[in-house]
């Protein structure tokens, strides 16, 4: 114990070491530190993955998703009609956040969880 | 102001690069052919050689119509199609619905009358299914020139999606360029240095860029929806918003008439109903639509033109029997909404056909202005690396194929005149596109003066044109002027004066010519 | 009325185009013309160009303000992507032309009185033209004078045209160079600092 406590007299004391401590926030950490690792070595493929498939694939969903959240609107078309309008500027935008975006890591988990999110509402939906 | 940091600046440039090089040609042809398709009208009078009403349809339809319609089988009343057609004739097209025995499919029989504009007399009938319906071959080339916008001649849903990736990455460089470009309002006024160095090539691109902006993505944006909303956006949204009801998602949309009363009882004088929606809207009746004809559940529906002052069309409804006004059908659902209004203008923004000549001439200027752009922009990446042979080669090419197109839209009207009279223009007219393609890549073997070579076929055909249509019979001047042909007209004279001023030498300007410094005259020594 | 409404419009919109175009500081800074110290209907300029617009947004006239946005955008590319320089030549080829042409006009109509006269009375003639005017080569022929003045006129305006192009070419390669060292760099710098303002 007090080779321990001299050990952590050497180490100064850190938030990090803090984690160290907390377990599955630890381990959440290293994660991920190892996947943004991951990410940075293979920034030309991720980016490329971001801006095609993906952009593609969160620019349907948000549009099929829009069908449940937009109001009807008198006709009871508008949440149709308006997003299929939209199609084109949603992608813009969407492709435009995948390139602009600096922090791989950010960016992955921004378009995994409008995935996620969106697929998990349809099903509840549909 | 900077909204980009360099990291970011770079990657913009390279997609913006990259995609409009990649996608450039392809979006050249779609942009120059759309700015010509915006007079596809005019163009189908011109290229039939018949002079066209420009009255949409009169007041005095109803008797003809009645007389006609009393020799069609009443199964065919189910829904009737009224409109006048590019020679001033009235098309009348009896339609129902039934399912065919063998396949089980739902089929359409059609019944198809021509009217004579002044006799009122039927000049043509046709009978059978719609999808036999046999091909208009005095429409033929306008009908390829708007092929090869919509869809660019490739086959039905792949074109025209392509034609929406077009759209979306014509959206992109259009917001890119801002991006990338950050003093791009400051530099409205710059016009272009030598425009035989990198900087001068650089100002042409975003000189056009910058002023052409606002419609690059109102054009982009409109051209990607019709890109995607029939082939995928309207079959995704009914698969989420009604589960993959289509019955249900007809009957919100479209909207399904029960209890029809088909108990026979006179339509309404037709006459009485369009004055009273020309009244109502200020336009003129683009087409008529009536449900149920000869039934008390008749339903007329008059599509006019836009009013005055509005970008979108109207279509108002009426009572078949009592011709009492039941209001404004939207173009989508069964009642007004935010939505249908939206939709109802991406059509006239896209096509400018929504005041006359006016907004055609104007939407021609921004097309062509658009074309240019691309252009430049391909010509300007590549100029940035003429030392490699490739890109050196790439830019040649993007030269032959900037003047190459318009060579072989020409070679085609060519096919289309020398094979209206004799055979088939509708398939003629497609391959005179493909021998100008090749004419023109002939032409663009040699890479000295590849320009100038393609500048002056272009000037010929522009210039043999009219003489040509003239040759096969098509209206002369004389009789355009007295019967008010005037597209006849304009479109000659547009393409003799094209041949002129393509004909007429360029001389370069006088800035691009390297120039020797004046040396001052040494006198000689004594 | 509608179109006379848009067509007043375009043309307002164009007229403030004009003046921004013409007294623009980088528009004469990179084509070597004199800044102009004052510009005292910057903001009435700016206004003419978009006031239309929000006019006809205000009564609503959607058409007109399409066609409006559309026609002045194409129109206003075309003026400012003419050069001063273009625009310069122009002016003097129509002065050259004008000149030469009134001189032809004027040698014509010499021409045509000298030739009248062999049948016309001189005393006809004489309350009508000023006999003395007509400049007679010795071999009997009319003496081009005023042609000479037109000659004159195109040949200072070809050298002032010649003496702008070299003062340009110098400048020319010098800030295509640099400005492509700002576009390569952006390639080759890795950090993720803002752009300096180079301009």
């Amino acid at each position: 114990m007090a080779r321990d406590m001299q050990i952590n007299t050497d180490v100064k004391q850190t938030g990090s070491d803090a984690h160290r401590r907390e377990g599955p926030l630890f381990g959440m950490m290293s994660y991920l530190k190892g996947a943004n690792g991951f990410l940075q070595s293979n920034a030309r493929t991720v980016r490329w993955v971001l801006c095609g498939p993906t952009t593609l694939v969160v620019t349907v969903l948000l549009m099929m998703g829009a069908a449940h959240w937009l109001p009807e609107g008198d006709a009871k078309v508008d949440n149709i009609a308006l997003p299929v309008l939209a199609f084109p500027l949603i992608w813009v935008i969407v492709f435009l956040y995948a390139l602009a975006e600096e922090n791989l890591v950010r960016g992955v988990a921004v378009m995994v969880g409008l995935i996620i999110g969106h697929v998990g509402m349809l099903l509840a939906v549909m | 102001m900077s909204f980009l940091t360099q990291a970011k600046t770079k990657r913009f440039l390279a997609v913006h690069g990259w995609s409009g090089t990649l996608l450039g040609l392809l979006l050249y042809v779609c942009i120059f052919t759309g700015s010509i398709v915006v007079f596809e009208d005019e163009i189908d009078s011109w290229s039939r050689g018949q002079i066209a009403y420009h009255d949409s349809i009169g007041t005095l339809v109803d008797h003809k119509f009645r007389v006609a319609a009393r020799n069609v089988d009443r199964k065919y009343y189910e829904e009737v199609s009224i409109f006048r057609l590019a020679d001033g004739n009235m098309r009348y097209l009896f339609h129902t619905h039934e399912t065919d025995q063998e396949t089980g499919r739902i089929v359409e029989p059609i019944v198809r009358m021509t009217l004579d504009s002044e006799t009122g007399d039927v000049i043509e009938r046709w009978e059978g299914l719609r999808s036999e319906l046999p091909s208009d071959p005095g429409g033929a080339l306008r009908n390829f020139w708007v092929d090869l916008h919509v869809q660019l001649y490739m086959p039905n849903p792949y074109g025209i999606i392509l034609v929406g990736v077009l759209g979306l990455a014509m959206m992109f460089a259009a917001v890119s360029g801002i991006l990338i470009h950050r003093h791009v309002f400051r530099d409205a006024f710059v016009a272009a240095r030598s425009s035989k160095r990198l900087v001068g090539a650089r100002d042409l691109h975003v000189l056009a860029g910058a002023w052409g902006l606002p419609f690059a993505v109102i054009l982009a944006f409109t051209g990607a929806f019709f890109g995607f909303a029939g082939n995928v956006g309207v079959p995704l949204m009914s698969m989420s918003a009604f589960g993959g009801d289509q019955e249900a998602m007809i009957e919100t949309i479209v909207g399904v008439r029960e209890d029809i009363d088909l108990t026979p009882a006179p339509l309404a004088a037709l006459d009485f109903v369009i004055r009273d929606g020309m009244s109502r809207s200020g336009a003129a009746v683009n087409a008529i639509q009536i449900t149920n004809y000869d039934s008390a559940g008749a339903k007329i529906m008059l599509q006019m033109d836009p009013s005055p002052g509005s970008l979108a069309p109207q279509t108002l409804a009426f009572d078949g029997v009592s011709r009492r006004f039941e209001g404004e059908a939207p173009l989508f659902g069964q009642a007004p909404s935010i939505g249908s209004s939206l939709l109802g203008i991406i059509g006239p923004l896209h096509f400018g056909n929504f005041a006359g000549l006016a907004s055609k001439l104007v939407w021609l200027g921004m097309g062509l202005a658009m074309a240019f752009v691309t252009a430049s922009g391909m010509l300007l990446w590549t100029k940035r690396r003429e030392k490699d042979p490739l890109w050196r080669g790439f830019r040649h090419w993007i030269v032959v194929t900037v003047w190459g197109l318009p060579f072989a839209m020409l070679v085609s009207a060519v096919a289309y005149f020398i094979t209206v009279p004799v055979a088939d223009p509708n398939l003629w007219t497609p391959l005179g596109f493909l021998a100008g393609a090749v004419v023109a890549v002939g032409l663009g073997l040699r890479t000295e003066s590849t320009e100038a070579r393609l500048r002056l076929a272009n000037a010929a055909l522009c210039l043999a044109m009219p003489v040509l249509r003239h040759l096969m019979g098509g209206t002369s001047w004389a009789e355009a002027l007295i019967g008010g042909g005037t597209e006849i007209l304009v479109i000659d004279i547009l393409l003799l004066a094209m041949g002129l001023l393509l004909l007429r030498k360029a001389r370069p300007a006088v800035s691009d010519r390297e120039i020797a410094p004046i040396t001052p005259i040494q006198e000689p020594a004594e | 009325m509608s179109g006379w409404l848009i067509l007043a419009a375009i043309l307002t919109s164009l007229s403030g185009l004009v003046y921004l175009a013409w007294t623009d500081p980088k528009r004469r800074r990179t084509h070597d013309l004199p800044k102009i110290a004052r510009r005292p209907f910057v903001w009435p300029a700016r206004i003419a160009t978009f006031g239309p617009g929000v006019y006809l947004t205000i009564i609503g006239h959607w058409s007109g303000l399409a066609i409006w946005a559309g026609a002045v955008t194409t129109l206003g590319w075309i003026m400012a992507a003419i050069t001063p320089e273009t625009y310069a030549n122009l002016r003097d080829d129509l002065h050259t032309k004008r000149a030469s042409g009134w001189a032809k006009a004027q040698q014509m109509s010499k021409a045509a009185l000298s030739l009248s006269a062999k049948y016309i009375p001189g005393r006809v003639l004489a309350w009508r033209i000023d006999l003395p005017r007509l400049v007679k080569a010795p071999t009997g022929t009319l003496q081009p004078a005023d042609d000479i003045e037109a000659l004159k006129a195109r040949i200072s305006a070809l050298e002032a045209r010649l003496h702008r192009l070299e003062d340009r070419q110098a400048s020319d390669v010098a800030d295509f160079e640099a400005r492509d060292r700002i576009v390569v760099s952006v390639g080759e710098n890795q950090t993720d600092k803002p752009l300096n303002a180079a301009e």
